[in-house]
């Protein structure tokens, strides 16, 4: 099968796991013997040496970009969510010369993802598209001026849907239906490799690691102040380990604030080997992240190395384990998360237990040879319904002008207005 | 669509099309539309020629530059005064959308509508370009066919495929014809499709 991956990033042009997820993919497709193509942006840094098989030639506004957010241009919202008309011709393109026979698009986001689908669905071009996040929602926000484009979508988007969570499902259908045809597939980790010492475990210090970007959408500053809870109820005897990068000024000033810097190892940014053993020494992962979480894969790699999540109780991969089974979940307070870390600590054989079922659960679960069978299946299906009208590109491209023009024009008078 | 017919033969399928009549300019006025448009365009929706014959509503859209364009009512016509939205569901509702006045801004965005819809589409400029920005990048060629008035006017087009002269005794009778045949095109496509 011919499968045309569309991905607004893809390795090592990355900012998040979506796209590293996306390259899985990609990778275990081929090696299922399906012949694939990548459609990715152009990179923010030259790529020494790239693949055949991954065409870097989509245009991206400066979402990704925060030291060039003051220069990007007046139109950069609607090219990044609505259209980008290059990138179309881009697509048209290849669409008519490599004739794949489905879709596999990721996210969207940034290369005017709205128009690439709408261009798919003019075609009859058949796609699956796999939610690591709620880009249908995020193409048709525009802080909420303009609902009815999610309603428009929703009814005019035909394709399927992989969701890696419900919490994910929901988000979207806040803004665009999509329920009826998502199937919901956990996200997936390569299996990491780490010497689990269990001699030492349990002995000295209890190890508690957090892993993550530092902000407080993913919790840090939740954990930190649980730190602050255990040492005002008497207890010393831990560290917390903190890998990643992001606010650190502000992390820095609230573990100063708090005097718990004797506690606190601030690690930085450590490559995944580095981190493995991190994780394979730790008994601990604590992790308050949000509830709009999607499903990160942190926790799987913790669990997957015997190291016990402590998750919030809602979240994308609070989901997915059992609370007192594969890990320990807790509301997303201090004072919750301080209480559940005190009994993690007091009963080191039921944590045991818990460490030897999340491996399990992650080895039976989680791991590509799990995943791929639904996600090919899924992809066989939405191929095998396919009758294509590549005739229609012409058409296609000549509605993609049509819509710049007018877009742009409208794009015009909303910063004339904001600038009043 | 709309079935209508009795027990004894087969269904007829009437087909729906929406008139949408841009309004002129760009500067928010409201034009005096009914002095300026050829009376089949008034004869379109009130006209049946046969239990067949299409269901035409007509609606007047203005998009002046602002946030969200609308669509007004023609008061000398009484026509229904619509919200952009409303106007995309009203074209979700129809098999043909016919534009009028598609070169201006309100008649540009109308095209764009009916195409992502994937409608099939009718133009009738009615010799007015307030707008050049859509005919400039081929929008005139999304049309599936382009109503003239006269074969002069027919010749400023070229080689347009879908060209359509209005010059017999019953132009709204012709218009109706062409109607239908969109329609038949679509409902032969879609059952090539389901077939």
């Amino acid at each position: 099968m011919r499968i045309l991956v569309i991905s607004n990033l893809f390795p090592p042009d990355i900012v998040g796991g979506y796209e590293m997820q996306c390259s899985s993919a990609t990778e275990e497709l081929r090696k299922r013997g399906h012949e694939v193509m990548v459609l990715t942006s152009v990179p923010r840094r030259r790529i020494e040496a790239s693949d055949d098989h991954i065409l870097r030639l989509l245009r991206t506004p400066d979402v990704y970009s925060p030291d060039r957010y003051g220069i990007r241009s007046p139109f950069w919202e609607f090219e990044a969510n609505l259209l980008n008309v290059e990138n179309i011709y881009i697509l048209m393109d290849l669409l008519d010369r490599w004739r794949p026979d489905v879709c596999y698009l990721w996210s969207l986001v940034a290369l005017g993802g709205a128009a690439i689908v709408s261009a798919l669905e003019h075609l009859e071009m058949p796609w699956v598209w796999h939610l690591g996040d709620a880009v249908p929602a995020d193409l048709s926000h525009f802080d909420g001026e303009l609902r009815e484009l999610g309603a428009l979508f929703g009814r005019t988007w035909s394709g399927r849907f992989l969701a890696c969570s419900q919490t994910v499902v929901n988000s979207v259908e806040r803004l665009v239906s999509i329920a009826g045809r998502t199937r919901i597939v956990p996200n997936w980790i390569e299996m990491p490799v780490a010497n689990r010492r269990d001699e030492e475990l349990g002995k000295g210090e209890y190890r508690i690691v957090f892993s993550g970007r530092l902000h407080e959408e993913k919790g840090i500053f939740v954990l930190l102040d649980a730190v602050a809870e255990l040492r005002a109820r008497g207890r010393t005897d831990f560290r917390l380990e903190i890998v990643g990068t992001g606010d650190e000024a502000a992390v820095r000033s609230r573990i100063a604030t708090l005097g718990i810097a004797e506690h606190i190892s601030l690690r930085g940014w450590l490559p995944r080997t580095d981190l493995y053993e991190v994780l394979a020494a730790s008994d601990l992962f604590a992790f308050p992240t949000h509830m709009n979480d999607p499903m990160p894969l942190a926790p799987l790699e913790a669990a997957a190395l015997g190291c016990v999540p402590l998750l919030p109780r809602v979240s994308g991969v609070s989901e997915w384990l059992v609370d007192g089974v594969h890990c320990l979940k807790a509301e997303r307070t201090p004072e919750d998360f301080a209480t559940a870390i005190e009994w993690s600590m007091d009963h080191p054989d039921d944590l045991a237990a818990i460490a030897r079922r999340g491996a399990g659960v992650v080895r039976e679960s989680f791991l590509p040879e799990s995943v791929m069978p639904i996600v090919e299946e899924e992809l066989v299906l939405a191929a095998r319904k396919a009758r294509p009208e590549m005739t229609r590109i012409p058409e296609v491209y000549g509605i993609a002008l049509l819509a710049d023009a007018v877009l742009r024009r409208h794009a015009l008078a909303i910063a004339n207005r904001d600038a009043r | 669509m709309t079935e209508v017919g009795g027990t004894d033969r087969a269904p007829i399928v009437q087909p729906r099309v929406l008139m949408v009549v841009a309004e002129r300019g760009t500067s928010g006025r409201i034009a005096q539309a009914e002095e300026e448009l050829p009376s089949w365009l008034s004869d379109a929706r009130t006209h049946a020629s046969s239990d067949a014959a299409p269901v035409v509503s007509v609606v007047h859209f203005s998009a002046t530059p602002q946030v969200t364009p609308q669509v007004t009512t023609n008061a000398a016509a009484s026509l229904p005064c619509l919200r952009t939205w409303e106007l995309v569901d009203r074209l979700d509702r129809v098999e043909v959308v016919h534009v009028c006045r598609p070169a201006t801004p309100a008649g540009e965005l109308a095209v764009l509508a009916a195409k992502v819809l994937k409608k099939r589409l009718v133009v009738s400029d009615l010799a007015v370009r307030d707008s050049t920005l859509g005919v400039s990048v081929g929008m005139l060629d999304l049309a599936d066919v382009l109503i003239c008035d006269s074969a002069l006017e027919a010749e400023l087009y070229g080689r347009h495929p879908g060209i359509r002269v209005l010059d017999g005794d019953d132009p709204v009778l012709e218009l109706h014809s062409i109607y239908a045949d969109l329609f038949r095109t679509t409902r032969v496509e879609a059952g090539r499709k389901d077939g």
